[in-house]
């Protein structure tokens, strides 16, 4: 009788043993960090089965001077903010501060350098040269995205939500739209892939940093904050951000 | 409360089975339905994940050379070298690759100092000779562009035919930069191979992708190789998936990049200034519903690289797997996305045909249904009826069923020997009135209620001196005999047998079951004993014998219900009522009458039966007197003639009532006078018996205190 009951508990314990054990190693086997982002060029560029731009360069460079296993993944930018909602991607790359963001994500003290923001006119027409010309006018923007703060809150002006830059672009050639407002590298590197030449305006807006953002309910993540905020420093120090930079000029 | 719903038997075995069998067949055709779904989406699934890697290895087949050529030319030395005018060492290597890969537009250098050398061919595209103005023989370009002093640029185009001879040349200035070209941005700064999103080349405006790799010579640069999209058509077009069934690549950021209509990957857009541009179609702008629920279900989330996905589009269910397009292309995906229709249709009409087809096999059985149905039911239905007749306590019937289902076969025979149990049984109880009882719905139980009766009695004229004669066994038959023709009279009647007391019947009538004319019913039964046994002498072991009986009736209230003790009941009548009639029924002797019965009963009996008066009695143990009637029979005209009372019998009525009447108010001379008359036609006891009532009262004459009544001292 004793021994049977020895040999119950023995095999309990082991049942115990394999059912807290195997998780672990199961966790283990997929422990690298998600990051998540959009193709939005040069900052994120998808392309060639592989993940370029400055972010994700910059992210390479953390995580290889950290030792972080990550794993990028392509989502469109709100389902990008969905996952880190949801605790699906442990970390984003350059979203800007807003307060309803801040209380799903953590924002590191890696900041990325802003990301000034033009105005582009189809060629020969008025330029803008200040916001206060914009009145009359029919502005692309991209939908869901935040410009600046007299921009994004003035009801006045007409703007013309686009789901993605090219239609914006397709909007000011076509004379739907009078303009469009985009970041300055990424209409660069846009106008430059479809060939398309759009003048920039003299009004261009300081752009404001973005961030490299934890998940809130990434605790992994949130624990290598300190160590990643010193790999970017480290790279500032040493010129590495400024090489990636220079990279995608 | 809803009355229970009843149906038969063999009504319920025909919904049942017809039930199950329908509920069967739907059921398995439901399952196979569901296993064959289950198997043709597997199929479907297999078939999708086979165009899919299908579409994969062609696309490999395109790509795999573009990649060995990518990887291969930038090692040669001559990358470093500049072009000479449009002449460059690896000018005969590019025709080369452009004659062997007809899906490749251009094979090209880009050196970092902003000079570019380009091969194409041309090959008979329309639109590309135009943008390129070329010469209509022209097979090849071959393209300088060298920038020149104070940020001049230059490019010079000569064209060759098809053997690579110089048909024209052209120089002329350019603003275009290597540098700012988009495969330059993404190889430059690598050391691998890769491959650009769709983009505008620059030189014929039209949709391509080219695949790089930089080269680090003294004056570093990048090799390129410029691809079309009609390549990738006409894979996609080679895939036929049926009405509404597409493949197609799209790119996670929702670009298409293939379709098997190579203009559907070009946005054609027209400027404000009426120039042409070409951009990149996203599948938003397609106005493809199908196409967009693929990749809605994609950007949603679901695994549609393992499995197979639905989605419904006007009504229609599409089905859709994507395979990443791997090493060939980096984010982009190849989809293939059929209506379900499709798979299932050929299953569903097998469904309803299998459906159908259930359905009228089980009409065509329903005739077998019914007869198997009717013969299960049947003895069931002819056990239920004897169930019936056994409660009715007619037990004569003999049931002879045989079944082949045991347990029908069982009760057959057991209701048999229980049938025959109560048969035996029977013989000891008065079977028709437990048969009454029964049907009255009366409780068997201790105690009775007063009610209005008919009670007879009856009785063996010479018994005595019969029993004296006979051997007890011959006496017993022979009563026995006389009892069944007497006791049919009176349960032919509707009476009830209380009991047979020696040659004695007591029976009554208006109890257990009601019956309003119950005195005419028990006159009639009298009168049809006293006829049965005046003209038939009852049978007996040693010949027939006649057995006069005499009868007593009357009606008045009585208790009538069940004595005895909980174990045994006796069901009968009490009262005085029940004492009258006996002592009727020993009254006959004294007047030589068959039928005496009260004036109650003549009252109460109609028109239609004929009485005479015969006395004023007061019964042994009786505390009032009874007028005694004499029931001669049915009057000839009514509605039994064959009881018809002797014409003798009328035709002296009316004097006998006189006599009678002249005897009652002490006339005694003229009553005998009218007796004497009657006596010389019919002598007869009873006009002796008054005859000499009236010679008594003629020699004594009766005091004032004379009641006529004839007092009983003897039962």
């Amino acid at each position: 009788m004793s021994t049977v009951s020895c040999a119950a508990r023995v095999a309990l314990l082991l049942a115990l043993y394999a059912a807290l054990a195997l998780p672990a190693a199961a966790r283990g086997a997929e422990g690298d960090l998600v990051v998540v982002g959009n193709h939005a060029p040069p900052f994120r560029i998808i392309e060639n089965g592989g993940f370029y731009g400055i972010y994700f360069d910059v992210m390479n460079e953390i995580a290889r001077r950290t030792g972080l296993g990550v794993r990028f993944v392509e989502a469109p930018f709100q389902r990008c903010l969905a996952m880190m909602e949801q605790g699906e991607a442990d970390i984003m790359l350059g979203p800007n501060r807003t307060p309803e963001r801040e209380a799903f994500m953590a924002y590191t003290t890696v900041r990325f350098p802003p990301a000034d923001k033009g105005f582009y006119v189809y060629p020969g027409t008025s330029p803008v040269r200040a916001h206060a010309d914009l009145g009359g006018l029919a502005v692309a923007v991209l939908r869901g995205a935040r410009y600046y703060p007299e921009f994004d809150d003035d009801r006045t002006l007409r703007k013309v939500e686009c789901f993605d830059q090219i239609q914006a672009v397709e909007k000011v050639l076509t004379g739907e739209c009078d303009a469009m407002l985009i970041p300055v590298q990424e209409a660069d590197y846009l106008l430059m892939h479809l060939g398309v030449d759009l003048e920039r305006s003299p009004f261009v807006v300081p752009g404001k940093p973005s961030y490299l953002t934890i998940s809130r309910r990434s605790p992994r993540a949130l624990v290598r904050r300190e160590v990643m905020e010193e790999a970017m420093r480290g790279m500032v120090r040493d010129g590495t951000l400024e090489a990636i930079l220079a990279r995608y000029r | 409360m809803l009355a229970r719903l009843r149906v038969s038997l063999s009504v319920s075995i025909q919904t049942i089975f017809f039930a199950v069998a329908l509920t069967l067949a739907g059921l398995l055709t439901w399952y196979g339905y569901q296993k064959n779904i289950e198997a043709a989406l597997d199929m479907a699934q297999d078939l999708m994940r086979e165009v899919n890697g299908a579409i994969l290895r062609d696309m490999d087949a395109i790509y795999a050379p573009v990649r060995t050529l990518g990887a291969a030319l930038p090692l040669a030395p001559e990358v470093a070298v500049k072009p000479e005018g449009t002449d460059h060492p690896l000018a005969g290597a590019f025709l080369a690759a452009l004659d062997c890969n007809e899906h490749i537009y251009s094979i090209f250098l880009g050196w970092d100092d902003g000079e570019f050398y380009q091969a194409i061919h041309l090959r008979g595209a329309v639109a590309v000779r135009q943008a390129l103005r070329a010469p209509p023989l022209a097979s090849y370009a071959l393209r300088h562009v060298s920038p020149g002093s104070y940020g001049s640029t230059a490019q010079s185009w000569t064209f060759l035919d098809a053997r690579r001879r110089p048909l024209a040349r052209r120089t002329e200035p350019t603003a275009f930069d290597p540098r700012r070209r988009p495969w330059y941005k993404l190889a430059r700064p690598r050391d691998e191979l890769v491959k650009t999103k769709l983009y505008v080349f620059a030189s014929t405006r039209d949709l391509g992708t080219t695949v790089a790799r930089s080269f680090a010579t003294p004056v570093g640069g990048v090799l390129g190789i410029d691809l079309t999209l009609g390549g990738l058509s006409r894979i996609l077009r080679g895939y036929d998936l049926g009405d509404g069934g597409q493949v197609f690549t799209f790119a996670a950021d929702g670009q298409l990049t293939g379709h098997r209509e190579p203009g559907r990957v070009v946005r054609r857009v027209t400027d404000r200034q009426g120039r042409p541009w070409n951009l990149p179609a996203r599948i938003a702008t397609l106005d493809d519903p199908v196409i967009q629920g693929v990749y809605d279900q994609y950007a949603s989330g679901a695994d549609m690289e393992n499995a197979i996905t639905g989605f419904d589009v006007g009504g229609r269910r599409f089905l859709s797997m994507i395979t990443p397009l791997g090493n060939v292309g980096s984010h982009e995906f190849v989809a293939v996305v059929a209506p379900q229709e499709r798979f299932v249709a050929p299953l569903n009409r097998v469904r309803t045909n299998l459906l159908l087809f259930s359905l009228a096999a089980l009409l065509a059985a329903m005739p077998l249904i019914v007869l198997v149905a009717r013969r299960i039911a049947r003895p069931l239905n002819l056990m239920a009826a004897e169930a019936e007749r056994i409660k009715r306590f007619d037990l004569d019937s003999t049931l002879n069923l045989r079944s082949r289902i045991i347990e029908v076969d069982n009760l057959s025979t057991s209701m048999s020997r229980m049938k025959g149990a109560l048969r035996s049984f029977g013989q000891y109880i008065p079977r028709d009135l437990v048969r009454r009882l029964v049907e009255s719905g009366a409780e068997p139980r201790l105690g009775g209620d007063r009610r209005e009766l008919t009670i007879l009695f009856t009785d063996i004229a010479d018994f005595t001196t019969l029993s004296d004669t006979m051997p007890p066994e011959a006496l017993m038959t022979i009563l026995s005999n006389y009892f069944s023709i007497l006791g049919g009279t009176i349960s032919g009647a509707d009476g009830t047998i209380d009991k047979f007391i020696g040659d004695s019947v007591m029976a009554f009538w208006n109890a257990p079951t009601r019956t309003p004319d119950h005195t005419a019913l028990a006159c009639l039964a009298a009168l049809r004993g006293a006829s049965a046994l005046a003209d038939h002498c009852v049978p007996g072991p040693d010949g027939c014998r006649m057995l006069a009986t005499r009868f007593g009736l009357h009606r008045g209230e009585a208790v009538v219900g069940n004595i005895g003790s909980s174990d045994r009941l006796n069901y009968t009548a009490m009262g005085s009522a029940v004492n009258v009639a006996a002592r009727l029924e020993g009254m006959n002797k004294f007047y030589g009458t068959t039928i005496l019965a009260s004036q109650a009963v003549a009252d109460a009996a109609g028109d239609e039966f004929v009485f005479r008066a015969v006395d004023v009695a007061l019964p042994k143990g009786a505390l009032r007197p009874v007028a005694v009637c004499e029931l001669l029979g049915t009057r000839p005209d009514g509605a039994h003639p064959e009881l018809a009372a002797p014409r003798a019998a009328l035709e002296g009525l009316d004097a006998w009532n006189a006599a009678y009447a002249d005897y009652r108010a002490r006339r005694w001379a003229r009553a005998r006078e009218a007796l004497l008359a009657l006596h010389a036609a019919a002598p007869g006891r009873l006009t002796r018996l008054y005859l000499e009532r009236t010679a008594r009262a003629l020699a004594r004459e009766p005091g004032p205190d004379w009641t006529g009544v004839e007092e009983f001292h003897f039962k």
